[in-house]
């Protein structure tokens, strides 16, 4: 735990420790690179004076050769640095992704709704790799403008110290100068930003609403808007670019002019003979090389800046508590029954309760309906009990164990889920029937259940049959379609509970009347399997088979009974019995024409 | 398909970059300055060193010293004006481009849009776009001006010595080769890299997803050992770029350091043997430094925008996407006199026919109630009414003239079309019902708001301006519909097609739909795709659909009477004796 501690709060040191021999072989080669970088104007110095001097050939092919090796080893450290910093921040970044994955296979549904999928997905590519930015090459030029400037500046002032102070007189401005133009650059780049998210909006809107624009012939005066954003944006950038190209023209000006000085101030000194021309010129060579650290200390703390803002933007999410947790130790082995016992449960952070003192229990076998209006808290219900949510303790038991004290693994391996939304991941087509990866399915018993749903056919048909990808490069397959290969998946793990959440709402009655029979039917496949099935609809027909129906109102049991004897009891439930006679078959769809 | 290249990118952009000639002009003009003012520096350095210090002549020194204190703030002008001035222009071609794409894309058939998810369309016309803009900004013209540093250094030096400096480039064909099968190397692990992240991407939007359904089926060890392996993957093509680049850099370096040492050497022999004088010398050596540079921008730049290009690519594409014909004739006090004869459509030629050989006649103002199921056609009937689909067999009457003579512009303002779940736009309630029209005035807004029931809407979310958000997510759906109704009676079109909707209504809304829907089909030629049992029981003819065929047309109680399609669907869901008693009795009312 001391570990993970350290992480949210010295990410850096965190990471730098955890891949420690990377990143220490990797400065140690950024230290040996500038080293024998610094070494070159003294040998160019050198070999300069030889020329004037007029020395032996000799002597000037040794120094020449000395120069060479100097540059060679550059050459080579600088080769190993990037390899070393290279694991090492990639590995950073592998690191954190992990994390993060692992982090929201913990997270309720709640977390889920707060955050869009660009958002999460932004997290995991862009702000990580800012993050890698920021530790690795961020840190790594920093360390590189330090180490070259801790290393020429004792140089030059051994060298020269008159001509040092002079030349690196507007070299104390640099850091002022830096300051502002950065803190310019990132005011007038999140106006940028914020236009730009304005700008695409718009797009987004006209895009997604083409078929209202077009019918209403509205093309003109919407370009007319999009304009408008698209211009406010272009000024933003335009101010952007006014401080983003003045700062390097400012920073190397402050560097250069140490040229100009330079040459006034050495120039007497050479003419006197007091200096060589050669140590003119290593000056020069080093004003050049100062230039370098200016920018690069700058550039590496921007770097490092944003890697933090990303950093809290990752750390937020890995610091999310996970809703349910994990504590039960005990193991399922033959389910008996399910029972509620007074369950209210209040969503985290609503006021109002979603569920209010609920009690029913359901037996092995029994096939269970449970209705009630939109909001009514039926979905609610059945995500209390898959533990998608936290379970208030001892609320609801399985064989009269509280739930909380079932391992999630053995509670899940009870029930059969179809979801609301056919769901299907872009993988083959028995890949997602075999989704639960339980061991007694085989490539023949998924072609078995694919024939109880009636789907097998319509696979055979699709080229590549079982093994066609499904999802936007695959295959696109009908609404109805993906729901029966919804039932299949959930219907092949043989679990002794089976739930339709509201599964059917996208299917005409008729079709949703075939399914529900069919379940049946497949539930009745091996010896001494009798499932416990839950049907959750807002539609009645649906329930006609149910055993008991359970009829949900306001988060409260308003009836439970057989549908004759609902119709008398139940207000609601007669509501919506009335509601539903005045509707029309096959209403729900618009598929035949996408948008 | 020829690929997409630089010289294509410029043919494309070549006409948005010459509506601002003078700003290019200038721009030019301030790069060859720059290189120009680049070259003569060093050259001072040289001219001091042998004309100055040499010479004892301290007055030539300080001359050299103003000029060079002059060119250096030139050249800081120039850095700062070139790069300035090539982002304004970059910015003004983008803003052109960008307005030409959102005006063609709204001209592309629907089509386009059932084929590709909006959300693609819409990073053509954002994200692709900036990275163009990186693309001309730093690509197109940092390629230039740095090609055009390395030509005046080349020149700087042939001044100096012509002899050294080709003993010194001796080598540069090599680096040059070597540098472009290193880049080219590169360019493939970044598309691959890229390839990578979209995989990662795609993943984590569907873990999101299905992230219920993966904890529910106890899925979750599985897909993080896949996840683990697609990042590790990826880190293993990060690392392989690394290692490129890791070689890139010493191949440039190590060129440096032989052309250095060479020019040092062997300038030193000519400095004693030929009288090259030594400040030349110094300059050159400079030069030599400043070649590499350039020439590293190039190489790595060039390369890593080659994959930027397909984002430039797409944009073009989408350009080049034919758009629908806006021409045709208008229809001046349209009666509303609709007729299907024979028609057949489907939505693509290798596609089932979902329309055929349908024929049927609506009169002026008559109330039509479409009656199917899922898949029947009836969206269909609707998209082809739009002119969205132009139909190929049979033909469209409206008023008489054959639908696909009609400017579609016109044909859709006088049909008003209220979807099932109507699209709002984010902004306020006003601009959802006017869409921003000019023409419709605050008191027109406010009265059709008023007549569809809606004003209740506009005091409980808070007035006129009240924000709506994205897809409307902040009303409910039948106060969607409701606004959607206003928006029919602001804009009053001469017929209307309502696809009623079914889910998720509350009864206080759907009482009120019901009221605004028989204000809003008064006196206009209305067709219903009917979910509805009073709507259908009120129309005056019933269109019975089944598989994109049309089964029976009548009233309600004469389609009853059939026992035909109608009778089997009605019967499916409510007993019949109930409907006609129901019937009765309203009818009696």
């Amino acid at each position: 735990m001391a570990k993970s501690l350290n992480l949210h709060k010295k990410p850096f040191r965190y990471f730098i420790r955890k891949y420690a021999s990377f990143f220490g072989w990797g400065m140690a080669f950024v230290f040996l690179t500038n080293f024998f970088d610094v070494i070159t104007p003294v040998l160019l110095k050198q070999a300069i004076d030889q020329i004037r001097e007029k020395a032996e050939v000799e002597s000037l092919a040794t120094t020449c050769f000395l120069f060479f090796v100097c540059l060679a080893f550059v050459a080579l450290f600088r080769y190993f640095w990037r390899i070393y910093f290279g694991r090492f921040h990639h590995s950073v970044a592998d690191d954190l992704r992990n994390q993060i994955f692992e982090k929201l296979t913990e997270l309720s549904p709640s977390f889920f709704q707060k955050k869009t999928v660009g958002q999460i997905m932004s997290l995991v590519t862009n702000d990580v790799n800012s993050f890698r930015m920021a530790i690795g090459p961020g840190i790594l030029i920093l360390m590189d403008g330090i180490i070259l400037s801790a290393l020429i500046l004792p140089i030059m002032f051994y060298m020269n110290w008159q001509w040092t102070l002079q030349v690196l007189i507007l070299l104390p401005f640099v850091p002022f100068v830096i300051q502002r133009v950065e803190k310019l650059v990132f005011e007038r780049f999140k106006i940028q930003q914020d236009r730009y998210a304005d700008m695409s909006g718009r797009a987004q809107e006209i895009i997604s609403g083409v078929r209202v624009i077009k019918g209403f012939a509205q093309e003109k005066n919407q370009l007319g808007f999009f304009n408008q954003k698209s211009k406010t944006y272009e000024n933003a950038c335009n101010d952007v670019a006014f401080v983003d190209s003045a700062f390097h023209p400012i920073m190397e000006f402050t560097v250069a002019f140490g040229s100009v000085i330079l040459l006034y101030v050495a120039s007497p000194d050479v003419m006197r003979a007091e200096v060589t021309i050669g140590t003119m010129v290593a000056f020069q060579q080093f004003i050049q090389r100062m230039a370098w650290p200016m920018t690069a200390i700058g550039a590496g703390i921007t770097f490092i800046q944003q890697g933090r803002a990303s950093f809290k933007r990752i750390d937020d999410l890995l610091l999310e508590e996970p809703e349910v947790v994990d504590s039960g130790e005990k193991v399922i082995k033959d389910f008996e029954s399910l029972e509620f016992h007074n369950l209210s449960f209040t969503y985290p952070g609503a006021k109002q309760e979603a569920l209010k003192e609920v009690s029913f229990k359901i037996n092995r076998g029994e096939t269970l309906g449970l209705v009630g209006p939109v909001g009514a808290g039926k979905s609610t219900l059945i995500q209390v009990l898959t533990r998608l949510w936290q379970t208030p303790s001892n609320m609801v038991s399985v064989n009269g164990i509280p739930l909380n004290d079932i391992s999630l693994i053995s509670l899940r391996d009870l029930i059969a889920y179809v979801p609301q939304d056919a769901f299907l991941f872009s993988n083959t087509v028995a890949d997602n029937i075999r989704f639960s990866l339980k061991d007694h399915i085989t490539d023949e018993s998924i072609k078995e259940m694919a024939r109880s749903v009636r789907i097998h056919k319509e696979i055979e048909k699709v080229p590549g049959g079982y093994h066609a990808m499904l999802g936007e490069r695959g295959v696109n397959l009908s609404g109805g379609q993906k729901q029966r290969l919804t039932i299949a998946r959930a219907l092949i793990k043989e679990s002794p509970i089976i739930i339709l959440d509201d599964s059917l709402s996208a299917v005409d009655s008729r079709t949703e009347k075939n399914i529900v029979e069919k379940i049946k039917e497949v539930s009745e496949g091996p010896e001494g399997y009798e499932p416990t099935i839950i049907i959750v609809s807002h539609r009645l027909a649906t329930l006609k088979h149910a055993d008991r129906i359970v009829v949900i109102n306001d988060g409260k049991i308003d009836a439970i009974g057989s549908h004759d004897e609902l119709v008398k009891q139940s207000e609601t439930y007669k509501r919506l019995d009335q509601l539903q006679s005045g509707e029309l078959p096959g209403g729900q769809g618009t598929q035949e024409t996408p948008l | 398909m020829k690929s997409f290249g630089f010289k294509q990118l410029l043919i494309g952009l070549w006409p948005y970059i010459k509506r601002q000639k003078n700003l290019l002009r200038v721009t030019v003009a301030a790069i060859i300055l720059l290189a120009l003012v680049g070259r003569i520096l060093p050259a001072l350095i040289g001219l001091a060193i042998d004309e100055g210090i040499i010479k004892d002549d301290l007055n030539y020194i300080v001359k050299i010293c103003i000029a060079y204190g002059v060119l250096e703030i030139i050249r800081t002008l120039l850095l700062f004006s070139h790069r300035f001035l090539f982002f304004k222009l970059g910015n003004q071609v983008l803003f052109d481009l960008r307005n030409d794409l959102i005006e063609h894309v709204q001209k592309l058939p629907a089509k386009y849009f059932d084929k590709i998810p909006s959300g693609k369309i819409v990073t053509r016309v954002t994200n692709d776009v900036v990275s163009l803009g990186d693309l001309f900004t730093q690509g197109l013209v940092g390629i230039f001006s740095n090609a055009l540093s390395i030509v005046f250094i080349l020149v700087a030096m042939s001044l100096i010595s012509v002899k050294l400096s080709v003993v010194t480039l001796i080598t540069a064909p090599i680096l040059i080769y070597i540098g472009i099968s290193l880049s080219n190397k590169i360019r493939s692990t970044l598309k691959i890299a890229k390839r990578k992240v979209a995989r990662i991407n795609a993943f984590i939007a569907e873990n999101v997803n299905g992230m219920k359904v993966i904890q529910v089926f106890n899925r979750i060890d599985k897909n993080k050992q896949y996840f683990s392996r697609l990042s590790e993957t990826y880190r293993q093509t990060q690392l392989k770029a690394v290692r490129l680049y890791a070689l890139l850099w010493p191949t440039m370096n190590f060129f440096n350091a032989a052309a250095i040492v060479t020019a040092v050497f062997y300038g030193g022999y000519l400095n004693q043997n030929e009288g090259l004088k030594i400040g030349a010398l110094i300059a050159f050596i400079i030069h030599v430094q400043d070649f590499v540079h350039p020439l590293r921008f190039i190489l790595e730049k060039y390369q890593q925008l080659q994959n930027s290009l397909t984002g430039a690519e797409r944009i073009f594409e989408v350009l080049g996407e034919p758009t629908e014909d806006y021409e045709g004739l208008q229809l001046e006090n349209l009666k509303g006199h609709i007729e299907f004869k024979n028609v057949s459509f489907r939505y693509g030629a290798h596609l089932p026919y979902v329309l055929k050989n349908m024929s049927f006649e609506i009169e002026p103002g008559e109330q039509v109630a479409l009656v199917g199921r899922t898949g029947s056609g009836k969206s269909t009937i609707i998209g082809l009414l739009q002119r969205f689909y132009d139909i190929e067999e049979g033909e469209i009457l409206i008023d008489g003239v054959n639908i696909n003579k009609l400017s579609r512009t016109d044909l859709r303002q006088k049909l008003g079309v209220v979807q099932q779940d109507p699209f709002m736009f984010k902004g306020s309630i006003k601009d959802n019902v006017s869409l921003g029209d000019q023409r419709i005035s605050e008191q027109a807004i406010t009265k059709a708001l008023k007549d569809s029931y809606s004003d209740g809407i506009v005091k409980k979310h808070g007035g006129l301006d009240a924000e709506v958000k994205e897809r409307g997510e902040n009303l409910s759906q039948g106060e969607r519909q409701l606004i959607s109704f206003a928006r029919i009676l602001a804009f009053d079109p001469a017929i209307l097609v309502l696809d009623e909707a079914t889910a998720n209504i509350d009864s206080q809304s759907e009482h009120y739909i019901q009221k605004a829907t028989e204000i809003i089909s008064k006196d206009r030629t209305s067709i219903f795709i009917a979910h509805r049992l009073s709507t259908i029981v009120n129309s005056d003819k019933i269109i019975v659909l089944k598989n994109g065929e049309l089964i029976e047309v009548g009233n309600h109680s004469e389609l009853l009477e059939n026992r035909s399609e109608y009778f089997e669907l009605c019967k499916n869901q409510f007993n019949v004796e109930e409907i006609e008693s129901r019937l009765e009795t309203e009818l009696h009312i």
